[in-house]
């Protein structure tokens, strides 16, 4: 409404300017002030209207609507006008024409094409309200990501059992590719490659040394009788730690020295741990060993 | 008594001839409306129609008589031709006042100045005053 309004009231703005304009050129002026012109716009402009309320006024006190050539008359003899020269002026010769202006339709806003129809508003507000209406329903369209977990028992079963193939087929190739391997056939050494089997050279050890698992074991029994006592002994406890740790480096250094060539590195990891009970080591948090909570089983 | 009956006879004579002369010259003038409003058909004013039509609008007429719009019209352009020609007048007077001192020269261009147009307004009882420049 409001750029309808002003570009209307510009167009009329024009046509008033030009109006007067053309008067002055028909007085004999070349130029006008541009000052000078709005005045003569606004005096133009505001003589209008009060004609027009005028008689309008008088239309309305004589019980009709549509205003008659006396209303007009009466409103503008209201304002001053003489009607000595009327004929005259009206039949002067150096009068300029401008042409009619013509009403042309205003365009309205291209209707967006709507896709679908909108969703309705809530029951509380009334359809009386002017509200804009929702966008169309294609705008803010959900697509739920992820997918829905499958429930079927056989098609579970069945992915379970070709990952867990898959993925000991990839493993298996992997090491073979990147250690040594033996080909299974003669003819295409790349199509079922075996990991190669390394002999040990003391193959009874791993019969005699206790696995990773066991060492586990050994090592948070031992802790857990190291934190009693810490507990019962408080004076005492650091000495007694201390004692403990070396009698289980001699246990374990006997071990590793027959040891020669290949042993497993969790074991050479365990013996080097322990190995090394020096007091700075005790002192700094981070190379202490490892004390597990207090088991509740006593 | 005849010559006082005559008198009083004029005297009344007399008085009645004042109000025809108004009568008259109202009458003239509705004539002179009604017959421009008659050639109001066949006469396009210099202000268009639509402009009219808004502002009278704008004001609360609604008129479908193409004539009474153009009367409107004509009556407002009047009046300002009326101003202008004033102006143009006393513009005339002041340059010929100095052109009669300076030397004979043609024509010059008329410029329409708030100098000139001040004082005809002010005549017609609209005091205008606008600043010279702006800052």
């Amino acid at each position: 409404m409001a750029a309808e309004t002003s570009s209307t009231a510009d167009a009329n703005h024009q046509s008033l300017t030009m109006a007067v304009a053309a008067l002055c050129y028909e007085a004999g002026y070349e130029s006008v002030e541009e000052s000078v012109m709005e005045t003569l716009m606004e005096m133009l402009q505001s003589y209008l209207t009060e004609t027009g309320r005028s008689t309008h006024a008088y239309c309305e006190l004589g019980g009709r609507t549509l205003p008659t050539n006396l209303d007009v008359m009466s409103a503008i003899a209201d304002l001053g006008f003489t009607p000595n020269n009327l004929i005259a002026y009206m039949h002067r010769t150096e009068r300029i024409n401008l042409g009619q202006l013509t009403k042309t339709n205003e365009t309205l806003p291209a209707p967006v094409l709507q896709v679908g129809k909108s969703i309705n508003f809530p029951n509380y507000i009334p359809s009386t309200f002017n509200y804009p209406h929702y966008p169309d329903p294609h705008a803010y369209i959900r697509t739920m990501t992820g997918q829905t977990p499958e429930n079927d028992y056989v098609i579970l079963r069945e992915r379970t059992s070709s990952q867990k193939r898959d993925v000991e087929r990839a493993l298996t190739r992997f090491v073979a590719k990147t250690g040594r391997s033996l080909p299974l056939l003669p003819d295409d050494k790349n199509a079922f490659p075996l990991i190669a089997a390394e002999p040990s050279t003391h193959p009874y050890l791993s019969a005699i040394l206790p696995s990773d698992l066991e060492m586990q074991k050994l090592m948070e029994a031992s802790e857990e009788k190291d934190n009693e006592r810490s507990e019962k002994d408080l004076g005492d406890a650091q000495s007694k730690q201390k004692q403990n740790k070396r009698q289980r480096p001699p246990n374990e250094h006997s071990g590793s020295n027959s040891v020669e060539g290949q042993t497993s590195d969790s074991n050479r990891v365990i013996v080097s741990n322990a190995v090394n009970p020096h007091s700075s080591v005790m002192h700094n948090p981070f190379l202490r060993p490892v004390k597990n909570p207090k088991s509740k089983r006593k | 008594m005849n010559g006082i009956k005559t008198e009083k006879n004029d005297q009344t004579a007399f008085m009645k001839e004042e109000p025809m002369v108004e009568e008259e010259e109202e009458e003239s003038q509705i004539n002179v409306f009604n017959n421009v409003l008659q050639q109001m058909e066949n006469y396009t004013p210099t202000i268009p129609d639509a402009v009219t039509e808004h502002f009278l609008n704008k004001a609360g007429v609604n008129s479908d008589d193409n004539r009474v719009t153009r009367l409107i019209s004509l009556a407002a352009q009047k009046f300002i031709a009326d101003i202008v020609n004033d102006t143009y007048q006393l513009s005339k007077m002041k340059g010929s006042a100095q052109t009669a001192r300076s030397s004979k020269s043609k024509e010059k261009k008329m410029v329409l100045t708030m100098e000139d147009l001040t004082p005809v307004l002010a005549e017609k009882g609209i005091k205008v005053k606008k600043p010279a420049y702006y800052t």
